[in-house]
């Protein structure tokens, strides 16, 4: 839950309109365990560092994940799984977000794309 | 703005105005989004899509294990669903299904707080004597600022003991009236105030007087 807190008041801190952000997580299990934690349709997150490239459709989906200690290898495997259920076409971008304590929370965008 | 975005928004409206305690807007929000028109189809598209994601779980587990699992459970996913929509339709669908489910619920319950509607801002008090919370959604538009409170709280006698602000600001405050603690992270705003003898007009009074400082 601190991991995806963090990640909406980046997104907020960022400019998004988190209002446009959908937090999927709560479900995200049995038939939709294919979900992402997060889809987000606003389309100014071209003008944040999140993205580096314009063409890209949205929604952009976001997997978090969070750790008391460093970054754990099997978690970002797992996130890369999880896009990689979503992620299409070439247009398709994915946002793995990492949260982790170094002694306070640190956190790490990966952008994934097709 | 296409339907999914406009379902998304309407979604996280609804949970601000769930933390309000305001539930005939929660009614009035979902009555506007005319779901009626568009369930059925997004319902499809959930159930054909989980149905491909049960089906492509089934083959990948008969034949991989660990990691070549979920490399052939994603790809087998992606080959039976075909059309990259239907999974936009189908996360539309879930968040639909969460607001019909909430719907029923709030058919029984009547509103249980008062809601006061300023014209940028409504907030509810939650009365726990001497103690009072009040919850307050500011309009989207609006920027807020604690300078002009802390210049207002200091006017009504109070110390103000400990400013935090970036995105998320959080002011304390007290005199021998009493304790405020302010915490705001746009639209909301929550204010705690305990009071030295129990006085729901004068925390109100307090309260509004706050988030007009804030917003000015």
């Amino acid at each position: 839950m601190i991991a995806e807190s963090l990640y909406i008041y980046l997104l907020d801190h960022l400019g998004i309109d988190v209002n446009l952000v959908g937090h999927l997580r709560p479900y995200k299990r049995g038939r939709a365990a294919f979900f992402p934690d997060f889809v987000i349709w606003d389309r100014s997150l071209v003008t944040t560092p999140l993205i580096s490239r314009g063409n890209f459709q949205l929604p952009v989906y976001a997997e978090v994940k969070g750790s008391t200690s460093g970054i754990n290898e099997r978690q970002l495997e797992k996130a890369l799984h999880q896009l990689n259920n979503v992620i299409y076409t070439s247009q398709d971008c994915g946002l793995i977000f990492v949260a982790y304590k170094n002694p306070n929370y640190e956190g790490i965008i990966f952008e994934v794309w097709s | 703005m296409m339907l999914e975005q406009k379902i998304t928004e309407t979604v996280n409206q609804i949970r601000d105005n769930l933390w309000l305690g305001d539930v005939q807007k929660i009614k009035e929000i979902i009555t506007i989004l005319r779901m009626e028109e568009f369930k059925d189809k997004f319902k499809k598209s959930f159930d054909e899509v989980s149905y491909s994601f049960k089906m492509a779980r089934k083959v990948s587990k008969e034949r991989y294990r660990g990691f070549e699992y979920k490399l052939f459970l994603s790809q087998e996913f992606k080959e039976r669903i075909k059309e990259s929509s239907k999974l936009k339709e189908a996360i539309a669908a879930s968040l639909l299904f969460d607001l019909e489910m909430l719907l029923e619920r709030l058919n029984d319950i009547e509103p249980f707080c008062k809601v006061v509607q300023k014209p940028l801002y409504r907030y509810t008090i939650f009365e726990y004597p001497p103690k009072y919370e009040i919850r307050a959604l500011i309009d989207r538009r609006l920027e807020c600022s604690v300078k002009g409170l802390v210049k207002r709280l200091e006017e009504e006698g109070f110390k103000v003991s400990k400013i935090d602000e970036k995105r998320y600001a959080y002011v304390v405050a007290f005199s021998v009236e009493g304790y405020i603690e302010i915490s705001m992270l746009l639209p909301k705003v929550t204010i705690n105030i305990s009071l030295l003898a129990p006085n729901k007009e004068r925390a109100q009074e307090l309260g509004e007087m706050i988030i007009n400082s804030l917003i000015s």
